[in-house]
């Protein structure tokens, strides 16, 4: 990208007595407002921590997959945000916004505290659920089309997934 | 990569002086960041002041969605800011409509009212602004932008940018900081004033 602008452009636009602060994005202390805690300003997750949430995109890539759908199709069928959803699904130790992970769950038909604790958003305490996680995001791979492989361990994460609601 | 001559203003003596903008934040902004910017910044405890744009910069790097912006002189980074190209327009005239959104913007510590005894340049938010609506004009947005403003940065976008200001975005999760976009026309009345 080329910006070309005259030194007059800028001799007009930037006046020696202005004196604006400026700033834009969520305040890295955003914590300290809210709450509940957002996910792109946390410390860096732990290697456990990020195992988990890279099966919860994993997951939600091989479901949106699975249904043939785009990020955008996703994005609008969830009312959840695009770059929300490519950042579940793209960025290692992404931690969502719970609002997020509450609307994928009721999309996809999955169990809301169980998805709230697989993407981080609230502490997971079920030693099965993080093994189940681990064993997921260790088989599945990130690939075009889903294989059989991939399928066979979406369907079993999903149903395991299912049978976890009420611990 | 490429670079571009702009120009910011000395805050001490009120001459322009020439500065180059970057479409993409490099090594040496990020090493400039790391042992001037961040230190100052953590000593004197901004709102921003632990923004990691390393971080920032290592989970954008391959996404074709984000873009840096470095804007340097004196061969210092004087500002940083990251886009995001494919976001939506908000303003019911444009509702839909692709902008470029501004995820980032900081200007470095000793270019800020906050921090005494400093402003060293002008114009580093209106630069970075600049490079935002003409990437949006490049990527055939027409120049429409959008970004959530740090509280004390509201009047800078309001007055200063003409942007629309939607109030505060209470979906922005968690903090609910205000909403501005600007239009086609704004962003032409931006770039056209002083040409």
């Amino acid at each position: 990208m080329k910006l070309r602008l005259s030194k007059k452009w800028f001799d007009t636009r930037i006046q020696p007595d202005e004196d604006f602060q400026v700033g834009a994005g969520v305040p890295a202390d955003a914590r300290k407002f809210a709450e509940e805690p957002l996910g792109s300003e946390k410390e860096p997750t732990s290697g456990e921590e990020c195992a988990e949430t890279l099966a919860f995109g994993t997951l939600i890539q091989f479901l949106r997959r699975d249904r043939r759908l785009t990020i955008e199709e996703l994005a609008l069928a969830a009312s959840v945000d695009v770059d929300e959803i490519v950042r579940i699904e793209f960025e290692s130790g992404y931690v969502p916004c719970p609002r997020s992970v509450r609307q994928l769950a009721k999309f996809f038909g999955l169990p809301q505290r169980t998805l709230l604790e697989l993407s981080n958003v609230t502490k997971v305490d079920n030693e099965q659920l993080r093994e189940a996680a681990h064993r997921f995001a260790a088989n599945a791979s990130k690939v075009a089309e889903l294989s059989h492989q991939e399928r066979a361990a979406l369907n079993e994460f999903v149903e395991f997934l299912g049978t976890h609601d009420d611990y | 990569m490429t670079s571009s001559l702009v120009y910011v203003r000395d805050g001490r003596t009120g001459q322009l002086v020439p500065a180059e903008l970057h479409d993409a934040i490099l090594r040496r902004h990020l090493d400039d960041y790391l042992q001037n910017w961040k230190p100052l910044v953590s000593a004197h405890g901004e709102q921003h002041g632990h923004w990691d744009w390393e971080r920032k910069c290592a989970v954008c790097s391959g996404q074709l969605i984000y873009q840096g912006f470095a804007l340097e002189c004196n061969e210092q980074v004087q500002g940083l800011m990251i886009v995001n190209t494919i976001k939506r327009c908000r303003i019911p005239e444009q509702a839909n409509r692709h902008l470029v959104y501004v995820e980032y913007l900081e200007a470095a510590p000793w270019n800020r009212r906050s921090i005494p005894n400093f402003k060293q340049f002008k114009g580093v938010g209106t630069v970075l602004i600049a490079a935002a609506i003409q990437l949006s004009i490049d990527e055939g947005n027409h120049g429409r932008i959008g970004l959530h403003s740090l509280p004390q940065a509201d009047a800078f976008y309001r007055n200063k940018c003409g942007m629309t200001d939607l109030g505060p975005d209470a979906s922005y999760h968690p903090y609910p900081l205000r909403y501005f976009e600007m239009t086609e026309a704004q962003a032409r009345a931006f770039m056209n004033q002083g040409k």
